[in-house]
């Protein structure tokens, strides 16, 4: 049975996880599924912020899971992305609030009625990590060219119980790869051995993006938008071939490393 | 007491002490349907007041009797916490711990409340109000009702709570909130989420130095602040019920 | 000399007011020769990813150049990353839970750098879980060290769970760092909210890309404290040598020319009690570099 339950993780804080979701759940409503986005990051959550749903949040997870409301209280439906919904964290709680026998229960009822649902992972290896992992039945490692994230990376994929787990690799400046001063993403790929989802450059202007919380796959034209979408029907199965981030050279490697692991 | 039934299990409020009045009630409200909650699993509500730990592992009991698994407590404070702990339970949210400065240990219970419970709550003691003869009766009622005051910046994820008032002297930054029964005034910027009237009191009032609410409730009522951001100089303005919905005036 | 003040209140207030730092720090090295006490800073940030662990190495190094004897702690246990960017990594043997456990002495597992001898780090494990260090024993295990450091430095990890509780057992004083977006300042602002009451924390902005705060689609340092309302410490600008840096284990501070280094040293000055003015970002960048050989970039 192909998997519904994804949860975007990478062990490291602030490789981008969170935009990833975002992102991710957005070029997939775009593509017609019904998603629904968990945000497992209790008490620091930010999954609302970069959606700019913040405001309209009423009921959270923990109100879920607490019994005060039904699950379809607590989700946000998203106006510009038909079919997108948000289940929001709590902001004054902390990850002790939530079990990940309640997480289970709650992602497998969200399974029963949605296409996909993607679970924002907080940053670490602590119990917020494990509630979020709970219910999910594949994982997707967020990691950037660099040192110090691909080692929590690394960790982070023996953490996963045998759980399918394939990268995406951002903030990609294949200038400074060039020059040698940043890992290739052949490099990660051998490194953490596992599928690349995508490849997705860094940007400066995601930053205003997520500030304004208007998610880049907003504008389908952008090149962004366009590797989203394309990482998005890479995770549900489809071979969509992964596109020339360097040169043609390398493509062929990669085709390789996506190919065969 | 209340036990309230969920898809999950039950929610016992256990938030009156001495908590071994509640074991009586608990006894005599499941003897009424003694098969009815076999082999739920119960969340004790546990409040913020101190127990005795022989008390809550009477409630404990109690349940086991009835074939109701008590596995998570709802702590208010650390101690209450260190008490559940000790009696085998789960924490199921966050205690003190959070935000042990700012945190009204009294009445963290209001936030906990679901919107039926507070309304409940507010006929019920408007009903008290009018039971009683006069103007004065009404007068000495509001007139115990607290005001909680706070100095200085309410950061994110911190949140007050209080029976009557709130006022805060300093800002209230997004990812705060405010929950009263009563009214709340923000001398500074407002830029979390304020709850006034949040017993179902529709005359509640929110006022702010700088009203730019991520969202703003009264009573039952709830508003979002609008798209655009303004780059306005900010003035004195209060958020009242106006018509059936919230509207924003300009405080002189 | 104070007591022939001491009889008129007022002139004592004023002469208070007027040389208040040198009072202070004359006091303060006082009580360290009293107490021969180091100075304890957590460096946190609740969001993950915004340069605590850059900012904790560079500060630790520059703490040295400038004399000082200081020991970098990794909290992070099970996700350690200290040791790679002060490119000690080949060096370690022991950690910290083995020193909480007596599994080992201090001085077994305490890495010395390579360069700044009077610069210490003590990793954290990478094959356990913060759940496993009792707070208590991390205390304990900072306070002994400020009796032999003039300066412990503890890198806190992402988050708001037992990790950072750990990190923060143990520190008089934190730094916050944030960068100039809207998650982080509001992580920054929740971890505020987290600290001890007795803790006033300072700030660091980091990442600032100047022109993008004058294109305006980037938060400036006025926005973010606006909210956060925290005594600056430092503003730091992004530049791309800090990946380069990190990924060969040399600190920033190191790399000549680099404004980032420039801005850390300035944070080191005014940690140990320095008025150094925070530049202006604003400014064009040509009055930016000039003002940066002003400073004596790379000087030591």
């Amino acid at each position: 049975m192909p998997s519904r339950v994804f949860v975007i993780t990478s062990g490291k804080g602030g490789v981008g996880k969170t935009t990833t979701t975002a992102n991710l759940g957005g070029a997939l409503a775009r593509l017609g599924y019904e998603v629904a986005l968990v945000d497992a990051d209790i008490g620091l959550r930010n999954l609302d912020l970069v959606l700019g749903l913040e405001k309209r949040i009423v009921y959270d997870v923990v109100d879920v899971v607490e019994g005060r409301c039904e699950p379809r209280q607590a989700l946000i439906k998203d106006r510009r992305f038909e079919g997108l919904f948000l289940l929001p964290a709590s902001q004054t709680k902390d990850k002790t609030a939530v079990d990940e026998d309640q997480m289970q229960r709650l992602t497998h009822a969200l399974a029963r009625e949605f296409d996909v649902v993607l679970i924002d992972c907080p940053a670490g290896i602590e119990h917020g990590f494990r509630n979020a992992i709970a219910g999910a039945q594949e994982a997707v490692i967020v990691t950037t060219p660099e040192v110090s994230a691909i080692r929590d990376a690394d960790r982070i994929l023996g953490m996963l119980g045998g759980r399918r787990a394939r990268l995406i690799i951002n903030r990609v400046r294949p200038e400074m790869v060039r020059t040698g001063d940043m890992l290739s993403v052949e490099d990660v790929a051998e490194i953490l051995n596992r599928e690349i989802l995508g490849i997705v450059p860094d940007d400066e202007e995601i930053i205003d993006t997520t500030n304004r919380g208007e998610p880049v796959v907003l504008d389908g034209g952008r090149r962004l938008a366009r590797i989203y979408t394309a990482i998005a029907r890479r995770l549900l199965g489809d071979n969509v071939p992964l596109p020339s981030i360097e040169d043609d050279g390398l493509l062929r490697r990669l085709r390789r490393l996506m190919i065969g692991t | 007491m209340q036990i309230k039934g969920t898809k999950s299990g039950l929610l016992l409020h256990l938030y009156e002490r001495p908590l071994a009045g509640a074991v009586n009630e608990l006894r005599e409200r499941l003897s009424a349907l003694p098969g009815f909650y076999k082999g739920s699993r119960a969340v004790l509500l546990l409040g913020a007041q101190p127990a005795e730990a022989a008390e809550l592992a009477a409630v404990v009991a109690t349940l086991e009797q009835f074939e109701i698994v008590a596995d998570g407590a709802v702590c208010d404070s650390e101690a209450v916490a260190t008490l559940a702990k000790s009696a085998g339970l789960r924490l199921v949210a966050a205690s003190v711990a959070a935000a042990p400065r700012v945190r009204d240990d009294r009445t963290r219970a209001v936030a906990d409340r679901t919107p039926d419970e507070r309304e409940e709550r507010h006929h019920r003691r408007e009903a008290r109000r009018k039971r009683r003869n006069g103007h004065s009766g009404a007068d000495l009622e509001r007139a115990v009702e607290t005001t909680l005051f706070h100095k200085g910046t309410l950061r994110a994820g911190q949140s007050l709570s209080a029976l009557g008032n709130i006022v805060v002297l300093g800002d209230v930054n997004p990812g705060g909130e405010l929950v009263a029964t009563g009214d709340i005034i923000v001398w500074g910027a407002l830029r979390g989420v304020a709850h006034a009237g949040a017993e179902g009191d529709e005359e509640a009032c929110v006022y702010a130095l700088q009203l730019e609410p991520t969202q703003l409730r009264i009573a039952r009522y709830l508003a979002v602040s609008p798209d655009e951001r303004r780059r306005r100089k900010p003035v004195p303005e209060a958020a009242r019920v106006r018509n059936g919905r919230i509207a924003i005036e300009k405080e002189t | 000399m104070k007591d022939t003040h001491e009889t008129d209140p007022l002139r004592t207030l004023e002469r208070c007011s007027s040389d208040d730092r040198t009072e202070r720090s004359a006091s303060g090295d006082r009580l360290r020769q009293a107490t021969t006490t180091g100075r304890t800073i957590v460096v946190t940030s609740g969001k993950g990813g915004v340069g605590k662990t850059t900012a904790t190495a560079n500060l630790g190094t520059g703490l040295a150049d400038a004399g000082k004897t200081v020991v970098v702690i990794d909290a992070d246990v099970g996700l350690r990353n200290l040791d790679v960017v002060l490119g000690l990594e080949n060096r370690v043997r022991k950690h910290l839970l083995d020193v909480i456990e007596r599994q080992c002495s201090l001085d077994e597992a305490l890495v010395r750098d390579r360069v700044r001898r009077t610069l210490y780090l003590l990793p954290a494990a990478q094959n356990r879980e913060k759940d496993e260090v009792p707070q208590a024993a991390m205390a304990a295990l900072v306070a002994e060290l400020a009796t032999r450091f003039e300066f412990v430095l503890i890198d806190c990890p992402a988050g708001i769970e037992q990790g950072f509780r750990n990190a923060v057992a143990g520190a008089h004083e934190a730094i916050i760092v944030t960068t100039p977006e809207v998650s982080a300042v509001r992580d920054a602002d929740r971890i505020t909210g987290l600290l001890p009451p007795d803790i006033e924390p300072k700030l660091i902005v980091n990442r600032v890309r100047p022109a993008l705060v004058n294109k305006g689609t980037m938060m400036s340092v006025a926005d973010v404290n606006a909210i956060l309302h925290l005594p600056l410490i430092g503003v730091v600008p992004d530049e791309k040598e800090i990946i380069i840096a990190t990924n060969r284990g040399t600190p920033v501070i190191d790399i000549p020319g680099s404004q980032t280094g420039a801005a850390f040293r300035r944070i080191v000055s005014r940690l140990l009690g320095d008025d150094v003015p925070i530049p202006d970002f604003q400014e064009q960048m040509g009055a930016f570099r000039r003002m940066m050989s002003t400073l004596g970039i790379g000087r030591r």
